[in-house]
């Protein structure tokens, strides 16, 4: 109790001077959240997007198709399989997937093509492949046209395509065979040339099966999770709910292996900046108590000359520590959460967007979590804490005459 | 016969080394007995503050042997010093020396804190040397709202509510006017005399010298002489 009321006493005893200090914390505390709040919240919304879009939150394959991936690495998607990816409770929603190339022909122009084979009504449970109908209609609402296709932008514009047109596909079939069929332009995908979409060719998956003569084999299925953060968890629980050898089940960390990467090597980055903040703060926070200190060295010889336990004196000034930068969190912290979630909300816009892993992102966006509030103000009370302990010390074991004698 | 509470043997203090070296004490053989209320007197740089500061614990000698209620002072640490200061010694200096962020009340109040006295006894016995230091109602300003005079009482009240075996006071009447030390100087007379509390002066000032029991001066860090009146 006495050693708060010195702490607290000698707080107000240089309002000023606590003010700054406090002040600074507090500035850094903020700093600290907010770089936390949209380095998460950037983080979450590419990560979101990215399994949005196209790769789901994990996937399932034949064994080493992720490494090389093969028109004939693929697999039968049994209905014990069906049954048990919709049994699993943190499986929203799944959805099968052929993937292959082609040559395109329309009249006398052609060109190479990534055809991706999907389950309409399944594939649009999982990402937002619905929404990514620029002009024409999804696949589901293409009633009694034969083999109906979805055109990346950028082949439309290289084969000069328009709705409705009809072209000619030759690839390779599953069984050895040359495959070639016809196929009907229903829709146009991607809304910029540089979108993922905007190379590729979306069709359905039987009309995929019959033209790679593939029958009723796939190459991946993609799953959609109640969490996102339990990807991990979720593969390897699956991996063993499906027992069985030939097929491989990976997270997006592992599938979308170079975007997880650079955006960890980014995060990396952050948290260099964030010390970098705790380090400015460690050091404001040091020349206080060390100004503080030497102005009070007479005052600790006094206390110890009157038989005052060093320890009590080392705790005093760790005390007057703590308790300033807890109060400089407590009221920073009402600045952190109305920002963050000010940011949450607004968001601050890309101009001009910027593509991160292939994903073009027009707005970086914060996020108010306890994580976002509460590292920051546990960093912020700890530097505090750990500087104050060589002031403190000093302060504690100095010899009593000298300190009074102001040696 | 009377206890010793105070004894020093062939007690040596020298400052820095070589041709620098300057001896603050010499020899100083010196007993203190309970109840004492003594005079340690002499010109200045005669080494009084010096010894008073040895027979607290607060600097070492550079020779000779110290006991101070029956404890020799040298085997001590920093930490057991402190424990020891805390129970049996009060101190008085010539600046006062408050705790400048704690009112009247806790700064008499602060030594039995760190006693760990109960709270019951511990403001009783404030309340009882506020009004034999004359400063009711003043229990509640800070150091800074208070004259010299006050503040010395302040530090008086502050070393003797513990009741500490001995008060060593440096030079406690030098910042005051004669009238406000001649009255602090009859009330650490009246403690010593009720109380049998026994107090050391290091001190110019000729109210103590003349009220004081016994008078030790000390030339150039020798005692040349020990007078009992």
């Amino acid at each position: 109790m006495l050693t708060l009321r010195l702490a607290f006493r000698n707080l107000l005893r240089h309002k000023s001077r606590s003010l700054l200090c406090g002040l600074s914390m507090m500035g850094a505390y903020v700093l600290f959240s907010i770089s936390l709040g949209f380095s998460d919240g950037s983080y979450g919304g590419l990560i979101r997007m990215l399994t949005d879009t196209h790769s789901g939150h994990v996937q399932i394959h034949q064994k080493d198709y992720l490494e090389a991936p093969s028109l004939f690495r693929n697999f039968k998607l049994t209905a014990e399989i069906k049954n048990q990816l919709t049994a699993h409770p943190e499986v929203l929603a799944w959805t099968p997937r052929i993937f292959s190339a082609a040559l395109i022909f329309r009249e006398n122009k052609s060109t190479i093509a990534r055809l991706m084979a999907i389950d309409p009504e399944r594939e649009a449970q999982v990402t937002t492949m619905r929404e990514k109908v620029q002009s024409g209609v999804y696949l589901t609402e293409a009633v009694g046209v034969t083999n109906p296709i979805l055109l990346g932008l950028q082949l439309q514009k290289l084969i000069q395509a328009k709705l409705g047109d009809e072209l000619i596909f030759i690839g390779q079939g599953a069984d050895g065979s040359i495959a070639n069929d016809l196929f009907t332009v229903v829709g146009i995908v991607g809304k910029s040339s540089t979108d993922a979409e905007a190379r590729r060719i979306y069709m359905t998956l039987e009309s995929a099966q019959e033209f790679l003569s593939l029958g009723e084999r796939i190459h991946e299925v993609t799953l959609r999770l109640q969490n996102y953060a339990k990807a991990r968890s979720a593969a390897v629980n699956l991996q063993e709910i499906l027992n069985n050898e030939q097929l491989d089940v990976q997270p997006w960390q592992v599938v979308e292996e170079q975007f997880y990467k650079a955006m960890q090597a980014d995060q990396q980055g952050n948290w260099i900046t964030q010390a970098v903040i705790m380090l400015i703060v460690g050091l404001v926070v040091l020349i206080t108590v060390l100004v503080n200190v030497f102005e009070r060295r007479h005052e600790y010889g006094l206390l110890l000359a009157l038989g005052t336990p060093p320890v009590f004196i080392f705790r005093s000034v760790i005390v007057e520590m703590t308790m300033l930068s807890s109060l400089s969190v407590f009221v920073g912290l009402f600045f952190s959460f109305s920002l963050n979630l000010y940011f949450s909300v607004e968001g601050i816009a890309i101009e001009p967007p910027m593509e991160y892993g292939g994903v073009l992102f027009s707005d970086i966006i914060s996020e108010v979590s306890l994580f976002v509030l509460f590292v920051p103000a546990v960093f912020t009370i700890a530097v505090a804490f750990v500087v104050a302990f060589f002031p403190a010390a000093k302060s504690a074991l100095a010899v009593p005459i000298e300190a009074m004698r102001g040696n | 016969m009377a206890e010793i509470v105070i004894k020093t043997k062939n007690l040596d203090k020298s400052f820095g080394s070589g041709e620098t070296e300057i001896h603050a004490l010499r020899d100083v053989n010196l007993e203190i007995m309970r109840g004492d209320f003594a005079a340690i007197v002499g010109p200045s740089g005669s080494g009084k503050t010096t010894l008073l500061n040895i027979l607290c614990g607060l600097d070492t000698v550079s020779s000779g042997e110290i006991q101070v209620s029956g404890r020799s002072l040298q085997s001590m640490s920093g930490s057991e010093l402190a424990k020891f200061r805390r129970e049996h010694i009060g101190l008085v200096f010539q600046a006062y020396n408050l705790i400048p962020v704690l009112t009247v009340l806790e700064n008499i109040e602060y030594v039995m804190l760190l006693q760990n006295v109960p709270s019951a006894e511990r403001k009783e016995r404030v309340r009882k040397f506020l009004t034999e230091v004359g400063l009711e109602g003043k229990e509640n300003r800070f150091p800074a709202e208070l004259s010299g005079g006050q503040q010395q009482r302040v530090a008086i009240a502050r070393a003797m509510v513990s009741h500490p075996d001995i008060i060593l006071a440096d030079e406690p009447t030098a910042n005051l006017d004669s009238a406000t030390g001649a009255q602090l100087l009859e009330m650490m007379r009246r403690f010593n005399e009720e109380l049998n509390m026994t107090f050391v002066f290091s001190t110019h000032d000729p109210q103590i010298m003349e009220r004081s029991k016994r008078m030790v001066t000390l030339t150039d860090g020798r005692i040349v002489s020990d007078e009992l009146k």
